[in-house]
């Protein structure tokens, strides 16, 4: 069993319960005691969150790893939280099936994982987050009840839909133990355009024109000169041309992604100032997978890789780019910027060695006037991952941009669920 | 009774002629599209803002008197009946269109702007709002979002929820919340998704900010005729087997389709088939044809005997208006209909319509069955008098029935009308006790004192014992009998 250091504290005890009966013993314990229970699927993102104060248990999912029920014909299966997204995606894809989903640590996270922080790739321009095609899960309580909510068919308005409130609540409203899915067939096939940019709002007006054009893009990934060169040295050679570029990825039928294509160069981009490659079928295999593993294929050779998400409205992308800009002139370090531009969700990762600690100070204001920014219009910026000399001096998710009534409902949720708030406590917004 | 005294302080936010509390005027209000149960409220207010919507809360909420939301009132599970009397807040005045955001793809909009309004307010831009229930003429956003409504075409764009991205709402107590944000992920729970399905009891919306859908390059739409209604429901498998997910799949049975085509809903459909499919495909152009054709290759070698693509957008609209009218065409059947609404899996749909036309014959109900065959939700329309005790009867059995074996057979009790009260019986059936506690947990967040829209979605705990008791017994498919 695997103990890990999560954000510097050591769990006092690792578990790997067999079975949900053992499972549900360990958690009435806790709650007698008032214990602090952090579940853990893959263990991708245990970081997540403020940080915590102690933890008596760390819970892993691993022997809820099966998958219990696959019905292709309905498009649905049902799984164990503990179950690798990857090890669904490869049973999926041998009856031509899929869950359009290209999450961060694509091959080590766990499906439980992947649904508790409603994490996304690329891909969710088009498909939507995780959380719409969960049709029902099976849940650990504190008090160690298990409940389940949805169901298994496609559409259900039976009752209120728990499965929304579980999905993205980070594991502190109870532990899943089992997710339904509804699954899509596979697209025939898939290809992808790189368009280069000169500055932002070039980049901002052909996004603009694409969306408002007839084209069906799964994807539209922002990347900076820098993430681009990352992207050319992982696939040894430089087919990308190192500057701002636009990754559009379709996925249809041939004849549809042969059209999209030849309308991005012939008509949609002319009025703009971008520059078009179409990625051949070959280069498309090799590079995509790397921009989905972008952040993990980060993590290895750096000492220190902090990683921000801010959230705004497109048109402010543009600003985000600039300061993550600034901000990595002034810490000396390297700055990788990369963005949904679709759906406005910009990732900022910042690496180089342990210099960066020194100028901690630099990093926290930044933080601070950037949220200062974006919450006149809603957006926000949450610490993804960051050393624990960095997150215990900040709030991570940067809570006050949610307003005042809605943090109220958070804590009576959380009450409601977790009275003495046994998962995962203190690490998620407003400190619940 | 509300005290004239607190009348008065309704008045006086929304002013006089904006509040019935004659019993005469309220009759209107005493049920919603569910027409067997009935219950009057004890005033009536029409409300103009969000503040209003926040000043009558706060007084209701103090005075300790249940209210609850309405929109066009054509729910179909009694969600906008005031079980408790109290009061009725009309929502249908707030109905402004007050920004659309094409740089984002979002509309705000007040919660009274009935669907199609929306949709048609856009149509010039290019975008649209893609669910359409088939009230879409006359049920409002607010409804929408409380219901989470769906319609033909969620099988491929999803059911009303993946289209709120925020939310302004007034809580039981009369505060004014916003939830979540029109980009990005909610930050936190997402409120939002808990929201919208909670059918009228976690809050009122006053503000909505809805996604807009970009209008499909091309639609083809695809009339089938079959032998049967089995081989209908088998070509829809087929198709999606085949890896297709059309933007509608919808099966209309023979007697539906009769009625159709005796009303003003006629859209030529075969009358000589037992059931027809229409299969709908929308997207890039490029490639849709291969898509149509593969479709109609399908349906015959399922077993259809005609297959027909529909030439024109006049001939597409007609087809439409045939299937959206076809519940409205079967007023016709008798003095009244029930429709009713479940879901099973979508394999599971030609042995379920079979049973379904047994239960209907056997307990001597016409039925008319129209369904959305893509999703697995069977709506099957049963016509009776309801002056008819005896037959009033028959038919609720006959329905009890129905959502017995969806319910056996995987499935669920409703796939978009609510539970509302007319299913609050049913929820044990589907649900443990602990899972209709989380239930609770949820609602009492919102609504501690469930002075909102009391009575709806989740069976009190006393009648919870009770039901759970008929829950062991429907279980056990003992012959039900209605009370
Ligand atoms: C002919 C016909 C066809 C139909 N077809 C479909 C269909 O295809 N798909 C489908 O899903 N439904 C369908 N319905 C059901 C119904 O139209 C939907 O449930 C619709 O969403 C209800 O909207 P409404 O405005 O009429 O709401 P109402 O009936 O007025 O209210 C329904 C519920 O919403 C609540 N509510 C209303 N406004 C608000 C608000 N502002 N804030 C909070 N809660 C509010 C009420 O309290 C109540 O609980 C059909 C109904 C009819 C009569």
């Amino acid at each position: 069993m695997r103990n890990v250091l999560i954000d510097g504290i050591k769990p006092k005890s690792v578990t790997a319960p067999k079975n949900t009966t053992e499972f549900c013993r360990l958690l009435v314990e806790a709650e007698k005691q008032s214990q602090v229970v952090v579940p853990a699927g893959g263990g991708t993102k245990l970081d997540w969150g403020n940080r915590p104060t102690h933890i008596d248990h760390l819970v892993w999912m691993d022997h809820f790893n099966r998958i219990l029920d696959y019905e292709p014909a309905d498009l649905t299966v049902t799984v164990e939280a503990g179950c690798k997204l990857i090890t669904l995606q490869n049973e999926l894809a041998k009856h031509g099936q899929y869950l359009p989903f290209d999450p961060p640590f694509y091959d080590e996270c766990s499906v439980g994982g992947v649904v508790a922080c409603n994490s996304s790739g690329p891909l969710r321009y088009r498909y939507g987050a995780i959380r719409d095609y969960v049709i029902g899960m099976r849940m650990a309580h504190a008090d160690g009840q298990i409940s389940k909510a949805g169901g298994r068919v496609v559409k259900n308005v039976s009752g209120y839909d728990l499965c929304k409130l579980y999905a993205g609540s980070c594991g502190t409203l109870g532990v899943i133990t089992e997710v339904n899915f509804k699954v899509l067939p596979r697209p025939v096939a898939e290809g992808a355009c790189a368009i280069t940019f000169d500055s932002m709002s070039d980049a901002l007006e052909g996004i603009q024109k694409i969306i408002q054009s007839p084209l069906l893009p799964d994807a539209l990934e922002l990347m900076d000169a820098g993430a681009v060169a990352r992207l050319n040295q992982k696939i040894c050679a430089d087919w990308l041309s190192p500057r701002l570029t636009l990754l559009v990825r379709w996925s249809e039928l041939e004849e549809a992604i042969a059209w999209q294509s030849k309308e991005l160069v012939d008509r949609v981009l002319p009025s703009t100032k971008g520059e078009a490659t179409i990625l051949d079928a070959e280069l498309f295999k090799v590079l995509w997978p790397h921009v989905v593993r972008f952040r993990e294929e980060l993590a290895e050779p750096c000492k220190q890789l902090w990683v921000c998400r801010t959230v705004v409205p497109m048109a402010y992308i543009g600003e985000i780019f600039e300061r993550a800009r600034e901000l990595e002139k002034q810490m000396r370090g390297v700055m990788y910027v990369t963005c949904h531009a679709g759906n406005g969700i910009v990732y900022w990762y910042l690496t180089g060695g342990d210099v960066l600690l020194e100028r901690a100070e630099v990093f926290l204001r930044a933080i601070e006037q950037l949220r200062k920014f974006s919450t006149g219009f809603g957006g926000y910026t949450i610490i993804e991952s960051a050393p624990p000399a960095i997150k215990q001096r900040i709030d991570i998710w940067g809570s006050a941009a949610i307003s005042e009534g809605s943090q109220r409902l958070m804590r009576a949720l959380k009450d409601n669920f977790d009275p003495k708030h046994i998962f995962n406590r203190g690490r998620f917004v407003g400190s619940i | 009774m509300i005290a004239q005294a607190v009348i008065q302080q309704f008045e006086k936010v929304v002013g006089k002629s904006n509040v019935l509390s004659d019993r005469a005027e309220l009759v209107v209000y005493e049920c919603d599209g569910l027409t067997f149960h009935k219950s009057l409220p004890e005033a009536v207010l029409f409300v103009n803002s969000a503040d209003e919507v926040a000043n009558v809360i706060r007084i209701a909420h103090r005075e300790e008197i249940p209210f609850l939301a309405r929109g066009a009132g054509t729910g179909l599970s009694g969600g906008a009946v005031a079980l408790e009397g109290g009061l009725i807040i009309e929502m249908a005045r707030m109905k402004r269109l007050i920004k659309v955001d094409l740089d984002n793809r979002y509309a705000v909009v007040e919660p009274g702007l009935v669907n199609l309004e929306l949709s048609k307010a856009i149509s010039h831009l290019g975008y649209y709002y893609a669910p359409d229930p088939s009230s879409q003429s006359a049920c409002t956003i607010g409804g929408n979002i409380a219901e989470n409504a769906g319609g033909p075409h969620c099988l491929k764009y999803g059911m009303t929820t993946s289209h709120v991205l925020a939310l302004e709402i007034a809580l039981p107590n009369g505060d004014l919340v916003q939830l979540g944000a029109p980009f990005g992920d909610p930050l936190g729970y997402d409120l939002v998704g808990l929201f919208v399905g909670s059918e009228g009891t976690f809050g009122i919306v006053t503000k909505a900010w809805l996604r807009l859908t970009r209008m499909p390059q091309q639609v083809r739409t695809i009339l089938a005729a079959f032998g049967s209604i089995r081989a209908a429901a088998d070509a829809t498998s087929r198709i999606i087997a085949a890896g297709i997910i059309p933007a509608a799949l919808e099966i209309m049975d023979k007697v539906t389709i009769e009625t159709v085509e005796a009303s003003v809903y006629a859209a030529g459909f075969p009358i000589d088939a037992e059931a027809v499919l229409i299969t709908e495909i929308d997207g890039l152009a490029a490639g849709m044809d291969v898509w149509a054709e593969r479709i109609q290759d399908i349906c015959r070698a399922a077993g259809a005997f005609k297959t027909r693509l529909a030439g024109d957008e006049t001939e597409r609209a007609q087809i439409w208006k045939g299937r959206k009218g076809a519940f409205g065409a079967t007023g016709r059947l008798n003095a009244n209909i029930y429709l009713a609404d479940a879901v099973v899996p979508r394999t599971k749909l030609p042995d379920i319509i079979s049973k379904v036309c047994e239960i209907a014959a056997q307990a001597r109900i016409k039925v008319a069955n129209v369904f959305h065959a893509g999703d697995g939700n069977l709506h099957p329309v049963f016509a009776y008098n309801g002056q008819d005790k005896e037959e009033t009867e028959r038919m609720l059995g006959a329905c009890r029935e129905v959502l017995r074996i969806c319910v056996e057979a995987g499935g669920t009790i409703t796939g978009e009308h609510g539970v509302g009260f007319e299913k609050i019986d049913f929820m044990p059936l589907i649900f443990s006790a602990t899972d209709l506690a989380m239930m609770q947990r949820a609602r009492s967040a919102f609504n501690p004192d469930q002075r909102l829209n009391p009575g709806k979605v989740l069976p009190t705990r006393k009648s919870c014992g009770e039901i759970s008791e008929l829950g062991t017994i429907l279980r056990k498919g003992y012959d039900f009998h209605p009370v």
